[in-house]
C-alpha cells in the first residue's frame, strides 16, 4: 500500500510540475504578470481536480474488477464483502487526495518565483519566468532522481525527467510565440 | 450446550488485509477465548487458512458474517466442540 501511495504522489507531483512549467513558460510570452500567475494557478487547480476524479474512477474500476476476479476464484454466485469494499473505497479516496494535493503542490511550486517577485516588487516578468523555469527543472530533477533511485539509475532518471521538462517548455514556448505573433 | 471450539478451513483474498485484521474481527464473536489463524497455502490471488477458535462461547453466525464482510469464504468445518456450561452436571 505504501508503494501505491508513493506512486500516486509521484504521478501528482510530476503532473503538477509539468503542467506548471509548460503553462508558465507558454503564458509568460503574453507579457502579463498577473495573467501568467492566474493561468498557471488555474491550470494547476484544474489538473489537480481532474487527477482527483481520474484516480478515484480508476481505483473504483480496479475494485470492481478485483471483486469480479475474487468471485470467480472463490466459485461464488454472490460476492459483496462489505468491509473489504468499505476499506477499498476509503483507500481510493485517500489516493485521490494524494494525487490532488501533489498536483497542486507541483503547480504552485513553479509559481514560487512569481509570488516572491510580487512580494518584493520585482517587476521583471522575464526574471521570474527564468527563475521559475530553473526551479521547475530542479524540482523535476529531484523527483526523477528519487523515482529511479531504487533501480540504481538516479542520475539517469533525473536527467531524463529534466529533458522531458525542457521539451515541454520548448513546445509550450513555441506555441506561446506563435500565439503572440499571429493572434494577439 | 455451547460451542466452545471450532476449526475452520477458509480462503481469503491475498493482499487486501492481513490475518491479524481477520483475527481481530473474529475475536469479537469469541467470548473468553482466543483466535488462531495459520496460513496453510498461498496462491496468486488467494490464501488458504486454518482458523482455530476457542472460548467459553463462540457465536458461529457472527463468525460467518464477519468472514463474509471481509470477503473470506468458509471451505469446511474441520472440528467442533460443544460443551456444557461450567458448573452444570
Amino acid at each position: 500500500m505504501e508503494r501505491l501511495k508513493s506512486r500516486y504522489s509521484i504521478i501528482g507531483l510530476s503532473d503538477g510540475l509539468f503542467i506548471g512549467l509548460g503553462l508558465s513558460v507558454g503564458v509568460s510570452f503574453f507579457s502579463s504578470y498577473n495573467f501568467t500567475l492566474a493561468a498557471t494557478l488555474l491550470g494547476g487547480l484544474t489538473s489537480a481536480l481532474s487527477n482527483f476524479f481520474s484516480t478515484y474512477n480508476a481505483e473504483t474500476f480496479a475494485t470492481a474488477e478485483r471483486l469480479q476476479e475474487y468471485k470467480h476464484l472463490l466459485f461464488l454466485k454472490e460476492y459483496q464483502p462489505k468491509k473489504l469494499i468499505k476499506e477499498r473505497n476509503a483507500r481510493s479516496i485517500n489516493y485521490s487526495f494524494i494525487t490532488f494535493g501533489f498536483t497542486l503542490i507541483g503547480s504552485v511550486f513553479v509559481l514560487i518565483p512569481y509570488i516572491l517577485a510580487s512580494i518584493y516588487e520585482v517587476n521583471s516578468l522575464q526574471t521570474a519566468a527564468v527563475a521559475s523555469f530553473i526551479l521547475s527543472l530542479i524540482g523535476l530533477g529531484v523527483m526523477g532522481g528519487y523515482n529511479s533511485e531504487s533501480s540504481g539509475k538516479a542520475l539517469r532518471g533525473a536527467l531524463k525527467t529534466i529533458g522531458t521538462g525542457i521539451l515541454i517548455s520548448a513546445l509550450s514556448a513555441a506555441v506561446g510565440i506563435l500565439l503572440t505573433t499571429f493572434l494577439i | 450446550m455451547k460451542l466452545t471450539k471450532l476449526v475452520i478451513d477458509a480462503v481469503k483474498p491475498v493482499g487486501e488485509y492481513n490475518i491479524i485484521d481477520l483475527a481481530t474481527d473474529l475475536s469479537k464473536y469469541v467470548k473468553g477465548g482466543s483466535v488462531s489463524i495459520k496460513v496453510e497455502e498461498v496462491d496468486m490471488r488467494t490464501e488458504g487458512l486454518k482458523i482455530s477458535l476457542e472460548g467459553k462461547r463462540i457465536d458461529f453466525a457472527g463468525i460467518q458474517s464477519a468472514m463474509k464482510d471481509r470477503g473470506a469464504v468458509i471451505d469446511s468445518l474441520d472440528e467442533a466442540i460443544v460443551s456444557e456450561p461450567h458448573g452444570k452436571a
